[in-house]
């Protein structure tokens, strides 16, 4: 990836947000408004994300419907850590999102095994990125719409810029990783 | 007299100069406003690059403050590099010599005007350059302009989807070759040969060449060359007589420091270049320095590009390699430029979206997302069509009214337009390739945005009349007897080609007349 490449990218993130905002309002009208959340009780998972591990066990549901590898989990705890450090409005939309899960779930979220993990986002509309139209007239919570609408595509962007999502498209090797120079000659086996 | 030559910037400019003159025996003091980005840090600035965070950020606060003009917003931002290499740290590495017909316009098209010197004249030069450098290439370019040596390094081979722009290109008559570039294809220079990470904006193994890696440490093991880094240069002071006595320069701490020498040169960058002169008005000077021809920071150039993509019904693995190997310039050198500016086309071996941005995109989750993501990447190829820009009186570089750096000191005002004449040649470069692309087998075809080049070109244009020009062909200012400007700052024109390679060969040229200025004897 070259110094072009990446100005192109840096200057094409606010058409990203703009094609997602365009998505999110013409969203399918067909489907169920979501659930109007109550202002979140206080709880033991309102401590900051130190360990994010509610966000890595949504994510687990959201990109693979499977359980993370390690390396995974580590690549998304860091870009997690990352984002958190210098962006503040992230990092509070982190809190948010943690904050929620746990008080669907009743207890904390990263501890329910994978399949009820999946059926309390269903049931929730936590794993459908576009908001119906009534959802965006407003009938869902700021919470709940900020997970939707900012952390779900954080989260999906951040694992499919990992090697797990290199990986998925069938490379070994792609930037950021070195590899035999003469791949680029010739297809992928 | 702290040196013999005080160098603002350790980029292409400045570095190949420090070394140059301290093998001719002259001593140099280098201030540099960025920092020494430690080589074994490029794994940790890699990580950064792929999360999309520029690793070569300016670390001080309002460090590259800066207000726009014209139509089209020239941001610095990731544009320009501080710290030893300059923007050599972060370039492509394309070491594209210029043609012969771009040092003379005026004469062959009656346009813009003809560069003081030909390319005969820097003919040597590139040849040396291109060997510091270590640049690869092959010679299979029907439109290259003569040389005196071969390649240092042999070509990188074609990618796998040259292949199919080189079949469309058999078909449509177009001429495709091999792209050079500064980049090691084999060990050279005590530096690893590319291992195609795929990040060259953040080179991981040395293959790509910096000026902190080429130049910067032979200099230094001289023992003539002393780098000061994360020093600012605030403003050259003049005495009565016109003469730069010193330098004064400022560390994050904001304390002035001065710094003697016979010769100063300027090697910053044309924006930087620009402003630091303008920043030093004085009672001689009121205008800025070397400024008596009010031309400096005007005739602001940099090449458009833009690109044009189609999706192939077959995966073309890309962003395997992080850079281009293939380009044709058969519509850069042969043409009549009178109205049409020269454009290259280069073959792209990364196009389209990757893995993340297709999921972001796509408005799916889980399973659905996951082989939605498998059927659609990998299936798009990009050809970029790369501009000459004419000087124009209106693009100019001047100290901006609101943005203030860190220092406390205006910031550049960067003013970008575009005319009739680069629009003509964007125009017919998308015709052309969308034409390849097309018998490529590539549908929905697609334009980016414009996208100025990361070069900032002819702020202080070279000539041999002082009304017209700022600096003389040896790149010493007209005003001003012990300053130089050294870069892309002096180009007369910009040329469709990156002006990295021809920024070092007048570094090396300029050298020589600096150190026998100083040394006669060594």
């Amino acid at each position: 990836m070259t110094r072009r490449r990446w100005l192109q990218e840096l200057l094409s993130l606010p058409w990203v947000i703009a094609l997602w905002t365009r998505r999110l309002i013409a969203g399918s009208r067909a489907a169920s408004i979501g659930l109007m959340l109550a202002p979140a009780p206080a709880t033991a998972s309102d401590s900051p994300v130190a360990d994010f591990e509610a966000l890595v066990a949504f994510a687990e549901v959201l990109v693979d419907s499977r359980l993370f590898s390690p390396d995974t989990r580590r690549d998304l705890t860091e870009h997690l850590a990352d984002s958190a450090s210098v962006d503040p409005d992230r990092r509070a939309r982190y809190v948010t999102t943690t904050r929620l899960l746990d008080r669907l779930a009743g207890a904390r979220f990263s501890q329910l095994p994978l399949g009820e993990r999946a059926a309390l986002m269903a049931r929730h509309r936590l794993n459908v990125r576009l908001l119906t139209a009534e959802e965006s007239a407003g009938a869902i919570s700021d919470d709940a719409r900020a997970v939707r609408t900012q952390v779900l595509p954080d989260l999906i962007g951040a694992c499919w810029r990992s090697p797990a999502g290199w990986s998925a498209v069938g490379y070994g090797a792609f930037p950021g990783r070195c590899s035999d120079l003469t791949r680029y000659t010739r297809p992928e086996p | 007299m702290d040196a013999d030559v005080c160098i603002v910037g350790a980029g292409a400019a400045g570095g190949i100069m420090a070394l140059e003159l301290a093998r001719r025996g002259v001593t140099v003091v280098v201030l540099e406003s960025g920092p020494r980005h430690d080589f074994r840090q490029r794994w940790q600035y890699v990580r950064e690059y792929v999360r999309r965070k520029n690793p070569w950020e300016s670390r001080l606060p309002r460090q590259d403050n800066a207000t726009f003009g014209g139509r089209v917003a020239y941001s610095l931002e990731g544009r320009r590099a501080r710290g030893v290499g300059g923007s050599t740290l972060h370039w492509e590495g394309y070491a594209l010599r210029f043609h012969v017909d771009d040092f003379q316009l005026q004469t062959l098209y009656g346009i813009a005007e003809d560069w003081p010197i030909r390319y005969a004249d820097l003919e040597p030069y590139y040849a040396r350059a291109e060997s510091a450098l270590g640049v690869a290439g092959t010679d299979d370019d029907p439109w290259a302009a003569p040389r005196s040596a071969p390649f240092p390094l042999p070509g990188f081979p074609f990618s796998h989807s040259d292949g199919a722009f080189a079949q469309a290109c058999g078909k449509l008559g177009i001429a495709m070759h091999r792209l050079p570039q500064a980049r090691n294809s084999v060990a050279y220079g005590g530096r690893a040969p590319c291992q195609a990470c795929g990040t060259c904006h953040v080179c991981p193994t040395g293959a790509k060449a910096t000026i902190d890696l080429t130049h910067i440490p032979a200099a230094e093991a001289t023992g003539k060359v002393r780098v000061v880094t994360e020093a600012t240069v605030l403003r050259l002071e003049t005495d009565p007589a016109g003469t730069v006595t010193r330098a004064v320069y400022a560390h994050a701490d904001r304390t002035e420091r001065p710094l003697s020498a016979r010769i100063f040169v300027l090697g910053a960058g044309g924006v930087e270049n620009a402003r630091l002169l303008l920043l030093s008005k004085s009672p001689r000077f009121p205008d800025g320095l070397a400024n008596r021809s009010g031309l400096v920071g005007k005739r602001f150039m940099a090449q458009p590009s833009i690109d044009v993509i189609g999706r192939m019904a077959h995966n073309v693995y890309p962003y395997r390699v992080g850079f281009s190997t293939a380009m044709s310039q058969q519509f850069a050198a042969p043409r009549d430029r009178a109205t049409r500016a020269a454009f290259y086309l280069e073959f792209l071996n990364s196009a389209g979206p990757k893995p993340d941005e297709l999921a972001v995109s796509s408005g799916r989750t889980g399973d659905d997302l996951r082989q939605y993501v498998r059927d659609e990447f990998g299936k798009w190829l990009g050809i970029r069509i790369y501009c000459e820009h004419l000087p124009d009186p209106s693009n100019a570089v001047s100290l901006s009214a609101r943005a203030l750096d860190y220092f406390g000191n205006p910031g550049p005002h960067v003013v970008y337009r575009l005319g009739r004449y680069e629009q003509n040649a964007l125009d017919e470069g998308k015709r052309v390739a969308t034409k390849v692309l097309e018998a490529a087998g590539g549908t929905r075809l697609r334009v980016t945005s414009l996208s100025p080049a990361a070069h900032q070109i002819g702020t202080h244009r070279m000539g041999t009349d002082p009304k017209t020009s700022v600096v003389d062909p040896d790149l010493k200012a007209h005003d001003v007897d012990n300053l130089y400007l050294v870069g892309s700052g002096c180009f007369v024109t910009a040329t469709a080609s990156p002006p990295t390679l021809t920024i070092a060969a007048l570094a090396l040229r300029a050298a020589e007349r600096i150190a026998a200025r100083v040394a006669p004897a060594s």
